[in-house]
């Protein structure tokens, strides 16, 4: 097939051929290529020949600029041609107009490539090539596209040069880059900006201060450019510079400037345009050494007299005016801007400067306590995480007057902005005891509108018992005399009780003199509440000692009194909460607010020894699971499948509390189960005594099901150990075997698919040390009889069920599980999508995958009744190469049906990515292998627009 | 060619704004409004300066309204039906369905109440908007050949513009009213930077600078929180359109994010008209407004149910929206009158409030005891809310966007004479530029400068677009990259481009400046060239006895030619 193609493009490629059929060949010449499984003299013969085919067509640019382009996409996909593709295309560099421009975009291309596996890279095979001079010439080419494209070249070798080889000296590429950053077109402009700033990256801090100069003096001079594109790249280039200029190290003698350039910001922090003043806060927000009165002035629309430190009189005083002129009320501005992400932006930059000075901070926090009202939620959530980056550093001063507009936070709709608050709360030294008493009030409310969040309330209120100690104690008796009741039975039920308790004891546990005063009934009512509040303590394994310390207190006689008064006492010297924050604190800015809860959980668990116990018994839940196997051969399915219950609930019962590489293990387990518990069923069913035609429908479905969940196991766990593959594939034999006894005799597509399995599993067996199992021989064996012929001849089904035996998974080495979580976030019953029947839907879908690399296919596929539509989801398009990936993807679903309401189907969706045997009856817009789940179908509530 | 202003409105005062500009032989009138505040002649401009022959239709070239409140179009209907201008009228989609609700209900409040003599017919107000040409915002219209008009965003109401008009070189923007931040409702105002001869601005709060928005939100916000919590009654006068919306959608988002189930009124009337256009108008709104509108439109609030006069005296908390806004008559005097008694209840002010009206006298200290007529009086018990919010831009704004234009002129109009003229020193001392503030019927003479056009080749406008580097490498030889980085490198940015050209200027033709290489070709001329031979013993060298005799010459520097 190759060698046909190849023929028939050099055929094709003749120069007396016509003008059609030299573009076929081109596309031909692509497909070889870019075909994975093309051989590499294909592929380079391929190459010579369109390379010969240039100088056979020297003025044509309507073949020549597809070739050139070809050209490129050819050396970057196999490397070893890349000399000859950068050889041909040298001479077209000084050709005419598009096509010099094509020439340096192949080149620009092969720049940015980096070789697979070491090898040259392709910097030096241009710089072998490319010399100053022609770089030079290129550089002031007359075409805009050249200039364009050459500045692409350069910024790509730019970043991948190795320390030997440079295309450019240094000072002539910062010539050429400067040059072209006043350019007449703002494209140009932008990319030499960008050029530059790669430039001041990669020479570092290495970098002499006059060039910075010149750099700066280049952006600051483009702040009143008219593209919008440009004004921002000059922006993040001065923020850059201000940066280097912060680091070098006359850095005292740069505070002047870093005044003007936190000036110069400011001013543009006002742009008309959207993009520019993103880019102006997130500037802002990296500034450093900037003198306080210039930072206060940012925070006030009005001019603050004149800077102190200047000796200014008259002559200065109108610069000075101007100069404090354009910083006024920049955040302020900021944080009323229209756009959202611009509030977000600034509110996060103001956080980063309140570090630098306590004024500052006492200032922002009156605008960040009014941006808590602000209309969109995400500015409220970063308003938050401002305060509490605040607060880490110990820059958060509330006053009295703010404590009204935070404590509302707590009632908002917002389950995020409430924990968030809470979150602050916590780290908060409130001002006085009145708002000590008033937030206490606050919190009890908010505990009685929302119950389902008492954990998290009850961990703030531990943390205020335990940082206002001596505000508690002045309140104390005031809050005994609320919960001991004077008459009646004490109601722990009540929240409000609850709370007061939580209180008394975190407060005495911190502030030990403090116990003596509260009455020993207080220490009993905790110890029946000690289940609710051991967890916010902050301690969950440590539950025993909790309740040690509270029995020693309320006197109650405990079990092991020796063991009591040690772990109490070990209570009040180590208590966890403080080491957390304590760390917290010093990592504060890898942590951001979330983090610290799981921040805890690791702290109060020993890992590594929980891992070592919950696989274990995995393990034996496993066994205890092959052990099912004689009473479901034996029919005895009730049993079986009894136990096989108990073995599912067990394990979902350890999956509460795992994390991390054991989640794994255990979905592969769990998965397993499901499967067997399948098996069991269909072997009930399959009872020769009983008549086929009962259970033919519901067989059908469990095969299915079994089809799905084998699959899942099969490919859904990368790293799977090859003995594993074998017994999954057994059972997926089985499985086949199953599917025969139903029809009894088997089409020319299964049979093929079924000898494609079998070959996988003899190759398994080859490769590893594991021998095929009897049953699997035997199959082999009728496999072989039958396929040559008809189907005539059945399979021995019954014998080889009879033959069939399940082992136990032989576990070995770690292996990952590939899943997916899919949500439509703010969509349930009450509250449906709106739609207008007949025009298609755009719908939000959140999506979380695990382990996925980027040639896993994945589709998204949507079901209303019948109608079906999958949708790909490209994962390069979603960023990050974690293990972990969260994106959102927005589709639309076309096929609505002209209904009041409906309910749309969600989930993920995985090909399979090795079965070749296709079944060619599937839809063609669909997965066109066999597909698995990745996670549980979801509801997506719908319904028409008039019926909201 | 000079700017030639004259300012018949608006003019140190506020009300009736009204400005004549001429430019290169065009006469636009911007905006045609009415002053509330006189019921005499004054209350129009004085429109017998444009014309004395009253011919309005060769003066003016074009009327152009900035926004629908009336002391910017009150006028309008008067000067096209009774005055008889019949030229184009300029106003953007908003601003022309608006503003008839706005003209009608003045009519209506001054013939059918007060008994006055009407100044214009119901037909008039609809003749009138016969005659309107709509305006898109950044929309270029060229009124005539020599005119083009634009229009942008200025924030403030719904479907306010900002204008800018060019005649030639000659150009000039006039805000009418903007506001630099956005509110709740609508965005701030949005502009080019243009190169302008003349910005005419608004000067409302020539001194004021005001504090965050988010300060004065949360103070209404608390004020209205305590009173129905506590179980009182809200009353806020409004005017129908642009503060009702915006307060609304400041309650319907406080309600949603903290759970309230107080019902919101709005008293019937043109507050739901105006908001029927307010949903429709939605692509003149702010950015969230226009973010959410797939979702839910903002204006179809959640939380605002339905009024019934009987719902006046039923008990619980509510807050209710009535006009008009100063509490002078109609509805709001009517709730006022059953709800002040109550020290539970709540009455909001508008930030402004004409004297003579029950809002002014709450404003001016807090009376127990308002008589309305001899027989009537109100005790009034509740508490008083004054909101301060402002749909205009106050003093940082007006400069910060004198600055971002940075035209060579300044007018100042639409502000108090004090404050414009602090304004006014403050803009040509800080910023430099020129500055007037011109009292009513005054005229402003403001010189321009003129430029010459010339045209330019192709060949040498790609000349001019690219810098060469080879001129730059060949002029600095000696630096190497050892040497890079000390002083040297300053040189780098000094980046002057030279470029060189012919200026060619014929009789009849535009001036016009070519490439040295198309100079020939222009004048239609053969290039002549001269050539300069050495003439060399032929002893002394054998090379260049063939080098002569091969009649060309010689290779290196011999051959130079010349143009004439």
């Amino acid at each position: 097939m190759e060698r046909l193609l190849l023929e028939r493009l050099e055929l094709h490629l003749d120069p007396l051929s016509d003008e059609r059929r030299r573009l076929r060949a081109l596309a031909s010449a692509r497909a070889l290529i870019a075909n994975p499984d093309s051989s590499d003299s294909t592929c380079s013969s391929a190459v010579d020949t369109l390379i010969r085919s240039l100088d056979a067509h020297p003025g044509d640019p309507a073949f020549l600029r597809p070739a050139l382009k070809l050209l490129g996409e050819a050396a970057v996909l196999h490397r070893p041609v890349a000399p000859s593709v950068i050889a041909a295309v040298r001479p077209f560099l000084k050709g005419g107009k598009c096509l010099a421009a094509d020439a340096v975009a192949v080149l620009a291309s092969i720049a940015e490539s980096s070789p697979e596996g070491g090898g040259e890279g392709g910097v030096s095979l241009l710089a072998s090539v490319l010399d100053e001079h022609l770089l030079l010439s290129l550089a002031s080419s007359p075409i805009s596209l050249v200039r364009s494209r050459i500045l692409d070249l350069l910024v790509s070798s730019i970043g991948r040069a190795q320390s030997s080889v440079s295309l450019l000296r240094p000072h002539l590429m910062l010539k050429i880059l400067l040059g072209l950053a006043v350019d007449l077109y703002p494209l140009v402009r932008r990319a030499a900006l960008d050029g530059i700033m790669a430039f001041c990256e990669v020479a570092g801090s290495d970098i002499d201060s006059s060039i910075i100069d010149c750099c700066y003096d280049c952006a600051v001079e483009l702040f009143r450019d008219e593209d919008e594109l440009v004004r921002s790249a000059a922006v993040r280039l001065v923020s850059k510079c201000g940066q280097m200029f912060a680091a070098s190290k006359e850095r005292t003698a740069n505070t002047e400037r870093m005044d003007v350039i936190f000036v110069q910001l400011c001013s543009m922090a006002r742009d008309m345009s959207m993009k520019v003043r993103i880019e102006a806060f997130l500037a802002l927000g990296k500034v450093q050494l900037v003198a306080e009165n210039v930072l206060l002035q940012s925070l006030s629309k009005k001019v603050l007299g004149i800077r102190s430190g200047s000796k200014t009189i008259t002559k200065c005083s109108v610069n000075e005016s101007k100069f404090s002129l354009s910083a006024a009320g920049a955040f302020v501005h900021g944080i009323e801007d229209e756009f959202y992400e611009v509030r977000t932006i600034a509110c996060k930059s103001l956080g980063m400067l309140a570090t630098f000075s306590i004024q500052f901070a006492d200032n922002a926090l009156n605008l960040l306590m009014d941006m808590l009202n602000d209309d969109a939620e995400a500015v409220r959530l970063q308003t938050l995480q401002t305060l509490f980056h605040m607060a880490t550093h110990d820059r958060l001063m509330v006053q009295e007057k703010h404590m009204d507009m935070f404590l509302g936070l707590l009632a908002d709709i917002s389950a995020l902005i409430r924990r968030a608050a809470r979150k602050v709360l916590q780290l908060m030294m409130l001002p006085d005891i009145k708002t000590f008493k008033f937030t206490i009030d606050c919190l009890i409310t908010n505990l009685e509108t929302y119950p389902e969040e008492e954990e998290d309330i009850f961990f703030v209120l531990c943390f205020i018992g335990k940082n206002h100690g001596n505000f508690f104690a002045k309140l104390a008796k005031e809050f005994t005399q609320e919960i001991v009741p004077s008459y009646g039975e004490l109601s722990l039920d009540s929240p409000r009780v609850a709370a007061i308790v939580v209180l008394f004891i975190s407060s005495c546990i911190s502030n030990e003199h403090l116990t003596c005063n509260i009455p020993v009934a207080i220490f009993s009512y905790a110890v029946s509440l000690a289940g609710r509040i051991s967890c916010p303590l902050g301690n969950a394994t440590n539950r025993h000692s909790l309740m040690a310390y509270l029995c020693h207190h309320s006197e109650i006689p405990f079990s092991d009194a020796a063991l009591k008064s040690e772990m109490a006492e070990e209570m009040c010297h180590s208590w966890p909460l403080r080491n957390v924050i304590s760390q917290v604190k010093v990592k504060e800015n890898m942590l951001s607010m979330n983090e610290m809860a799981t921040h805890l959980e690791h702290s109060q668990t020993d890992v590594e020894q929980t891992d070592e116990e919950l696989m274990q018994s995995i393990q034996s839940i496993l066994e205890k699971v092959v052990e099912t196997w004689p009473l479901i051969k034996s029919h005895c399915s009730h049993e079986a499948r009894r136990t096989l219950r108990t073995c599912k609930e067990e394990l979902e019962m350890i999956a509460w509390n795992v994390t991390g590489s054991l989640s794994a293990l255990l979905e592969f387990a769990l998965q397993y189960v499901q499967i067997i518990q399948l098996i069991a069923e269909m072997w009930e069913k399959l009872q020769p005594k009983m008549s086929h035609i009962v259970g033919m429908i519901t067989l059908e479905v469990l095969l299915e099901k079994l089809n799905m969940a084998l699959r899942r196991m099969r490919y859904g766990f990368p790293g799977l150990s090859r003995e594993v593959e074998c017994h999954i594939i057994e059972l997926t034999l089985l499985g086949f075997v199953f599917r025969l006894c139903k029809v009894g005799a088997c089409s020319n597509f299964m049979l093929k698919k079924l000898q494609a399995i079998i070959s996988r599993a003899e190759f398994l067996c080859v490769e590893g040390s594991s021998k095929l199992s009897e049953f699997a021989k035997e199959l082999l064996r009728s496999c072989a009889k039958g396929g040559t012929g008809e189907t005539s001849q059945p399979f021995p089904v019954y014998k080889l069920l009879e033959l069939f035996n399940l082992e136990q998974v032989p576990f070995a080495g770690r292996f990952r599980c590939i899943k997916a979580e899919l949500q439509v976030l703010g969509n349930d019953s009450e509250n449906p999508l709106p739609v207008v029947s007949g025009l298609p839907v755009g719908i939000t879908f959140q999506i979380t995958v695990h382990n996925i690399s980027n040639s896993d296919r994945l589709w998204l596929r949507m079901a209303v009744g019948v109608s079906v539509q999958y949708v790909f989801l490209d994962l390069c398009q979603f960023t990050g190469r974690d293990e972990v990936r969260s994106f959102a993807v927005n589709t639309p679903f076309y096929a609505t049906p002209k209904v009041p309401s409906f309910l749309l189907r969600a989930c993920i969706l995985m090909e399979c990515p090795s079965e070749n045997v296709t079944d060619q009856k599937k839809d063609q817009r669909g997965p066109k292998n066999d597909i698995f789940l990745l996670c549980e179908e979801i509801d997506v509530y719908l319904v028409k627009i008039d019926y909201r | 060619m000079a700017i030639e202003c004259l300012v018949l409105g608006a003019g140190q005062e506020v009300g009736k704004s009204c400005v004549v500009v001429s430019i290169g032989g065009k006469r636009i009138m911007f905006d045609c409004g009415m002053h509330m505040g006189y019921l005499d002649h004054r209350r129009y401009p004085d429109f017998s300066l444009i014309s004395e022959t009253g011919d309005f239709n060769s003066a003016l070239t074009c009327i152009i309204i900035t926004h629908f409140h009336l002391d910017h179009v009150g006028a309008l209907p008067y000067f096209t039906e009774v005055r008889g201008y019949q030229g184009p009228i300029f106003m953007t989609y908003p601003t022309k369905a608006m503003a008839p609700l706005m003209l009608e209900d003045y009519r209506k409040v001054m013939v059918e109440r007060r008994g006055e003599e009407e100044q214009f017919s119901h037909d008039h107000i609809v003749d009138c908007m016969k005659k309107v040409t709509t305006l898109d915002l950044k929309q270029t219209v060229q009124v005539d050949k020599d005119l083009q008009i634009r229009a942008y965003y200025a924030g403030h109401v719904l479907g306010a513009a900002m204008i800018y008009a060019k005649v030639g070189d000659t150009a000039m923007v006039y805000t009418g009213d903007y506001n630099m931040t956005p509110d709740r409702h609508l965005g701030a105002a949005q502009i080019d930077r243009l190169q302008l001869d003349l910005l005419i601005t608004e000067s409302t709060y020539a001194t004021t600078i005001r504090d965050s928005k988010y300060a004065r939100e949360r103070e209404f916000l608390k004020a209205v929180h305590k009173c129905i919590s506590g179980g009182g009654k809200v009353l806020i006068p409004t005017f129908a359109l642009g503060r009702a919306q915006e307060l609304c959608i400041l309650l319907d988002d406080y309600w949603e994010r903290m759970n309230l189930k107080i019902p919101i009124y709005f008293s019937a009337g043109l507050t739901i008209q105006a908001n029927k256009y307010y949903k429709m108008l939605i692509g003149w709104t702010s950015q969230k407004i226009k973010d959410t509108y797939a979702i839910r439109n903002t204006f179809d609030f959640k939380h605002v149910c339905p009024f019934d006069r009987s719902l006046i005296n039923a008990s619980g908390p509510c807050v209710l929206f009535a006009t008009p806004g100063m509490i002078s008559g109609g509805f709001s005097l009517e709730v006022f009158k059953q709800w002040a008694p109550s020290e539970k209840n709540l009455v909001t002010l508008p930030g402004y409030c004409v004297a003579g009206t029950i809002g002014h006298k709450l404003m001016s200290g807090k009376p127990t005891r308002i008589d309305i007529d001899k027989d009537t009086h109100i005790d009034v018990r509740c508490q008083i809310h004054q909101l301060s919010f402002s749909p205009h831009t106050d003093a940082k704004g007006i400069m910060d966007l004198v600055e971002f234009l940075s035209p060579k002129h300044v007018i100042l109009v639409h502000g108090e004479k004090p404050k414009m003229a602090t304004l006014k020193g403050r803009i040509q001392s800080e910023l430099g530029i020129q500055c007037n503030d011109p009292a009513n019927n005054e005229t402003v003479l403001i010189p321009t400068t003129q430029n010459v056009k010339i045209n330019a080749t192709k060949m040498f406008m790609r000349s001019c677009s690219h810098a060469d580097f080879h001129s730059v490498k060949n002029s600095l030889p000696c630096l190497s990259d050892s040497s890079f980085g000390d002083s040297e490198a300053s040189n780098l940015v000094r980046n002057e481009k030279v470029v060189e050209g012919i200026l060619v200027m014929e009789k009849t033709k535009t001036a016009k400046i070519v490439c040295e290489d198309e100079f020939l070709q222009t004048l239609h001329v053969e290039e002549h060239k001269v050539q300069f031979e050495y003439s060399c013993p032929a002893e002394k060298c054998r090379e260049q006895v063939s080098c002569q005799s091969n009649s060309g010459p010689p290779p290196s520097d011999g051959n130079f030619s010349e143009t004439c």
